[in-house]
């Protein structure tokens, strides 16, 4: 509830859905996780 | 109907507890509903927590369970505090059972036991659907609320964490992305450099080699020009000189010159100048003779025909030439050098002078504190001596002839020295006047042999000039065949003149050379600029390119940034919560909520509500649907806030009751266990409305166990049902 109550926060900043859906992912990676998650998407 | 076994010790202690056999035995049995005493410490609490952990109740992430609770059944599991090992079965049907069991290594799982055989470990959502255990304890709502405040709490604390850590993994990664080869910056500098090089830099070195071309054409439109004259001139002048050959032949040039008369006019008139100034300076001289007869008459008697050569010099009749004039002079200060040593000598002139001496010094003894020492000398007063002397002086000749002569030798010399020149010129003027005068028809053909020499002494420059053009013209015409024709040469430099690459500058000067030259030198500047902009590119392409690649595109490093600022936007958010949470929780007063405060209290109230299961059952009974709690006015509201129940209400009577009959009322699922601790702080009224609603759930055979838990005097656990 509260992470939603953050979402909705940032989508009335006019963040993307995808874009802060990914944030929340993000929030759960360690350094290197992040990292390689970026890599891969490139 | 639960089977259970465990051994416990607290490390640190070496205290080991196990079930109580009684208890085993009790709980085996078919009963399911128990009021659990003894006293404090005897495993009350523990019984229900392993329970609870063994079925996993630890991993829930809602607040389900109030934190005091939840935080006991996790503890179960950190072996730094406990070494426990348990198994328990839990009947839920017939030949069906729930098994959870953790061994000595540690090994911890829950397996479902159908007609004696077990399946795989099963998972905590797996359980969750299947069963729900409320496990809770009898506070009044107000501390209820605490808790969920407390809760919450920890929790925006943990989230703050979380986007502090994702924030700082964000920063770093995006540090480790700045100073990166950036490829958009690469071909952006590639591609500025070929448009430099197309639009700029190749079109004006064409221009360039152009402009350098049209010089060399003018350099050679010069040579042309310059030769054509040459040609033309010798052409002239050979044909001239054929004609003056022609003419010539057979005469003799006339001697002599023209009319010279003008020379010798102007060298009459520096002669006279001379004379002039000659006739004054005689006259000086003669007049400074006059100041002493004495001289006079000396040098009368010594030099009379130099003096008389001097004074009659520019007589008309004069036969005496300058130098006799010099000579003479030179004669005069012999003379004059003569005299003077004579008078000097001269007793009468040396009495004179001395007397004239005596009387200068007693006029200074006049003065003097001795006059009257010396008049008792002289037997007179000193200025009657003084007027002796005069008296006796008078008449002697009184001449420094020293400086008089000396003044009459310059007056000799300035007047000779000039003759020198007036001697040379008069040379001049008798040469110009033996001169032969010509007659016209002379003066003509002088005239003509004169052009005829100087032709002659022009002709080998000329030819030098021809040779010299025609050698680079050799060198350098497409077509030199005609290099010795002048008419030719004349229409190639008027060709030459209009070709198209030129024929902007050859109307001007020099054939516009200079405009050429100064249109080159603007160019080469101009290109100068251009070529270290280019330089700069590739320096700038270069640096770039030596820079690591980056670990991902330009797409990925807006995203980071993105991301950082949307964590850095949640960051002051929960910091924010965190503080409005720390003022509520103190008892600050709120009015008007700023958006962030209004954002929590949001949340707060929902997750509240959402803790009451959304309703509410009010005194009478009834059940209410409640969507929120605000925590300005502290009432429950209804969906769309159309009705509003307030905690002092709910706060008041059997509200504990009233919140955990309403926990096990709302549970729909397949199974309920209900573990509720401290049921002493109960009254009995409130105590047996949960307890009917715990044998409403038996009725319904969902119950799997109840264990309503007090503190007693006993000293061993007792298990009664109810």
């Amino acid at each position: 509830m509260i992470k939603n109550k953050l979402k909705e926060l940032l989508a009335s900043n006019e963040y993307e859905i995808e874009e802060i859906e990914e944030l929340f992912e993000n929030l759960k990676l360690n350094q290197t996780e992040i990292l390689n998650k970026l890599k891969s998407n490139d | 109907m639960i089977k259970i076994e465990y051994q416990l010790e607290q490390k640190g202690t070496f205290q080991k507890f196990s079930i109580d056999s009684n208890i085993d035995k009790k709980l085996s049995s078919e009963a399911k509903r128990f009021t659990l005493t003894g006293k404090n410490g005897k495993g009350k609490s523990f019984l229900m927590n392993l329970i609870a952990f063994g079925l996993l109740q630890e991993q829930r992430i809602d607040n389900w369970f109030i934190s005091s609770i939840s935080q006991k059944v996790a503890s179960l599991g950190d072996e730094n505090l406990y070494a426990l090992n348990y198994k328990f079965e839990l009947v839920i049907g017939e030949n069906e059972s729930i098994v959870s069991s953790k061994n000595d290594d540690g090994q911890r799982m829950v397996q479902f036991k159908k007609s004696g055989k077990l399946s795989a470990p099963v998972s905590f959502t797996v359980l969750d659907k299947l069963i729900d255990v409320i496990y809770d304890i009898p506070v009044d709502i107000d501390s209820r609320l605490e808790n969920v405040l407390s809760s919450v709490s920890v929790e925006i604390k943990d989230l703050e964490a979380e986007i502090r850590d994702s924030l700082d993994n964000l920063s770093n990664i995006r540090l480790s992305a700045t100073d990166v080869r950036d490829e958009t910056k690469i071909a952006q500098l590639v591609r500025q450099t070929e448009s430099l090089d197309s639009l700029e830099l190749l079109p004006k070195r064409e221009k360039l080699r152009e402009l350098m071309k049209a010089r060399t054409s003018i350099n050679l439109l010069t040579t042309v020009s310059n030769y054509a004259k040459c040609l033309g001139d010798l052409e002239r002048s050979v044909d001239e000189q054929s004609k003056l050959d022609k003419r010539l032949k057979g005469k003799t040039k006339p001697m002599g010159s023209g009319d010279n008369q003008a020379e010798i006019d102007s060298l009459m008139k520096e002669a006279s100048s001379i004379e002039r100034q000659f006739i004054k300076d005689r006259d000086v001289f003669y007049s400074a003779i006059d100041e002493s007869q004495i001289v006079k008459d000396k040098l009368s008697e010594l030099c009379p025909d130099e003096l008389e050569i001097i004074r009659g010099f520019l007589d008309p009749i004069a036969m005496h030439t300058e130098q006799d004039v010099i000579e003479s002079a030179r004669m005069l200060i012999s003379c004059n050098d003569k005299i003077k040593m004579d008078l000097l000598n001269d007793e009468t002139v040396k009495l004179a002078r001395n007397l004239d001496l005596i009387k200068t010094a007693l006029k200074v003894l006049v003065d003097n504190s001795e006059s009257a020492t010396m008049s008792v000398i002289f037997g007179k007063s000193i200025d009657e001596v003084i007027e002796a002397i005069e008296v006796k002086s008078r008449g002697f000749d009184k001449t420094d002839y020293n400086l008089f002569i000396r003044g009459l030798n310059e007056k000799i010399k300035n007047m000779s020295k000039p003759l020198n020149n007036l001697f040379r010129i008069n040379g001049k003027i008798e040469k110009a006047r033996k001169k032969t005068l010509l007659t016209e028809a002379d003066k003509k053909l002088l005239g003509l042999f004169e052009r005829r020499a100087q032709i002659k002494k022009e002709r080998p420059s000329l030819e030098r000039e021809v040779s010299k053009g025609r050698t680079i013209l050799l060198d350098n015409l497409e077509d030199a065949s005609f290099v010795d024709d002048y008419e030719k040469m004349v229409i190639l430099k008027s060709r030459m003149k209009s070709q198209s690459n030129i024929s902007k500058y050859t109307s001007f000067d020099k054939f516009g050379m200079d405009r050429v030259q100064k249109d080159i030198q603007d160019l080469k500047i101009n290109l100068a600029t251009l070529e270290e902009k280019r330089e700069d590119y590739q320096t700038l392409i270069q640096r770039e390119q030596t820079k690591p690649a980056a670990p991902f595109g330009k797409e990925k490093i807006d995203a980071i940034d993105k991301q950082i600022s949307m964590l850095s936007l949640l960051l002051i958010e929960v910091e924010n919560w965190n503080t409005t949470l720390v003022n509520y929780r103190k008892g600050k007063a709120f009015y008007e909520l700023n958006d962030s405060e209004q954002r929590l209290f949001d949340i707060l109230g929902q997750i509240i509500a959402n803790s009451f299961d959304g309703r509410l059952f009010l005194d009478d009974g009834k059940e209410v649907q409640v969507s929120n709690y605000n925590l300005l006015t502290k009432n429950f509201e209804t969906d769309g806030g159309s009705h509003f129940y307030s905690l002092e209400y709910l706060s008041t009577g059997i509200s504990s009751s009233n919140y955990l009959r309403q926990k096990i009322r709302q549970s729909k699922k397949q199974y309920v266990i209900v573990f509720i601790d401290e049921i002493g702080d109960m009254d009995s009224e409130s105590l047996g409305l949960v307890q009917k609603e715990i044998e409403k759930v038996d009725n319904e055979q969902r119950l799997l166990l109840s264990l309503l838990a007090t503190p007693s005097n006993n000293v061993n656990l007792n298990l009664k049902e109810f």
